[in-house]
């Protein structure tokens, strides 16, 4: 008896990906995939070009490049909102909540790609499951939370707009050590709920630890890829990215 | 005799509120301060009365809501242009902030021109088609019922524009690009378009201001427009920066200090009342009564 097997489906793909900042070649040819389902995570030191590639994804800084492929479709070009509109969210590095709106009002942004009242509120309820926190600072201006809630509420936003494809910039920065593991059990959370992830993180251990594959990358390129297990005691990663103290 | 003034005060402050309102909506969004605003107030008061007595050739109430569309419509579309021609291209290649207010200088001095050319130096009459007649309260003190039209109309925009920068999505957008422009974008928001049309309803409402002084005054000349900017720039730091609720109260309250200032100190230095509430507002106050603080949270 032979059972069919049904093969992930390739939710993004990147090819050569080069991006420029006017001189500086911020990433240089690099090329990647996430498969539906997938926790996926870049890891690499300040520099190597992972918020660029981020921000490319998304629209946000022009590829000079390559090509990005979502779905099967090519979205190398396209602008922010039709990029959201199919599917992907970004929470940025460093959080960039709207600080003078309201948690509320902060989440409401996030659904801006959709129109109907009531996959908002649906939006609304789920993001408040996830983050109790939240719903407690409901009408409290973004700007006066901790680190830790303006982190997820970033996380919070991103996901109102129910994406297919998450993708996360340094959630981990700036937070306390147990403030970390939370955020970390969400995104698996996340993931259970039937979200891919793209990570982005300078915690390589913990990240690798939740994720299903990794990408090493150095000044633009891609210098390391593979399963995450393996990746997690490869002497490379431990030496360059766990401080040496393995 | 002071009630009169307040009165007449709440009727040029109506105005300079409605004109605030335009000029703090789009420095709200961009931190941009539009010296163009003024002349799109001008050219609005213009193109309202050329098309109602020159175009139409209907000098009475229905032809002056038809010429005020117009304006309303072709004073939008050129401030929208402006921004798309202008100050797109600027945002587009990271420039400096300077470089977009000196475009704006730019814009005002080719419209403030334009007009004269077009329309001549001469100040030319705004006929009162509505003869809407006074009233009087008690022994001497006489409204105009022009200038409670005015006001009523005045504080149904502000409603109706407050309604918008805080009730509906554009106003959302609005007020995201305003406060971190990049993470707009990322959520998706179509950010030069929600910029273009910040430019269009805040120089529409300038056209509409315009032709309310016209006819309030019964005259339109090129030097309208001068004065005006310079006040709704107090009004604005007064109230405070980009806020709406602030444009109004600012705007009242220039008028209202202005009018009273001519009628009880000197009528000739009026105009300066303006900046003396300007420098006093900068040294006590300096983000203004409804301000925001500007906070740089890294």
């Amino acid at each position: 008896m032979e059972r069919v097997v049904k093969l992930p489906m390739r939710m993004l793909e990147v090819n050569n990906l080069e991006v420029n900042y006017g001189a500086i070649k911020a990433v240089q040819g690099i090329s990647f995939h996430i498969d539906e389902g997938e926790i996926v995570t870049l890891i690499g030191a300040n520099g190597a070009g992972k918020t660029t590639t981020m921000n490319t994804i998304i629209g946000v800084v022009k590829a000079a490049g390559g090509q990005i492929k979502f779905m099967d479709k090519d979205i190398t070009h396209a602008h922010s909102p039709a990029i959201v509109k199919a599917g992907i969210a970004l929470s940025p590095e460093g959080r960039q909540i709207f600080p003078r709106m309201t948690v509320m009002e902060n989440l409401e942004m996030g659904a801006y790609s959709r129109t109907s009242k009531a996959d908002i509120a649906e939006g609304v309820e789920q993001a408040f499951s996830l983050f109790p926190r939240l719903q407690e600072r409901e009408k409290q201006v973004a700007g006066t939370l901790s680190g830790g809630e303006q982190q997820m509420l970033a996380v919070a936003r991103a996901l109102m707009s129910k994406p297919k494809l998450l993708l996360l910039d340094e959630p981990s920065l700036g937070l306390a050590p147990i403030v970390v593991e939370d955020i970390f059990r969400l995104v698996l959370r996340i993931r259970k709920m039937g979200t891919t992830i793209l990570l982005v993180e300078q915690n390589a251990r913990m990240a690798l630890s939740i994720s299903d594959r990794g990408y090493v990358l150095e000044t633009g390129k891609i210098v390391l890829e593979g399963e995450a297990k393996p990746l997690l005691h490869d002497p490379k990663v431990i030496d360059a990215y766990f401080g040496g103290l393995e | 005799m002071f009630l009169q003034q307040i009165i007449n005060g709440i009727t040029v402050g109506s105005t300079y509120a409605l004109v605030t309102i335009g000029f703090n909506m789009v420095y709200g969004v961009l931190e941009l301060t539009n010296f163009a605003h003024s002349s799109f107030y001008m050219l609005g008061a213009y193109i309202s009365l050329f098309t109602m007595t020159s175009l139409i050739g209907r000098v009475t109430p229905t032809g002056f809501f038809i010429g005020l569309l117009v304006s309303i419509i072709i004073t939008g579309f050129l401030g929208a242009l402006m921004d798309k021609l202008a100050l797109e291209p600027i945002r587009k290649h990271n420039g400096a902030p300077i470089s977009a207010l000196l475009s704006t200088v730019g814009i005002q001095t080719a419209i403030n021109n334009a007009i004269l050319l077009i329309f001549g130096t001469v100040p030319v009459a705004f006929p009162d088609v509505f003869e809407l007649g006074r009233f009087n309260i008690g022994e001497n003190t006489v409204v105009q019922n022009i200038q409670v039209a005015i006001f009523v109309l005045a504080v149904v925009l502000m409603v109706g524009l407050s309604l918008l920068v805080y009730r509906t999505k554009l106003g959302s957008a609005m007020r995201a690009i305003s406060q971190n422009t990049t993470a707009a974008r990322v959520m998706g928001v179509d950010v030069n378009r929600v910029i273009t049309l910040t430019f269009f309803i805040g120089t529409a409402v300038a056209a509409i201001s315009g032709t309310l002084v016209g006819i309030y005054y019964q005259r339109v000349d090129t030097l309208m427009g001068n004065a005006v900017g310079l006040k709704s720039f107090a009004a604005a730091v007064l109230g405070g920066m980009g806020s709406v609720p602030g444009a109004m109260v600012g705007g009242f309250l220039i008028g209202i200090a202005e009018t009273l200032y001519a009628a009880y100190v000197s009528s000739s230095s009026k105009d300066a009342i303006a900046f003396v509430i300007l420098i006093l507002i900068l040294i006590v106050r300096p983000s203004g009564l409804f301000g925001q603080k500007s906070v740089n949270k890294v």
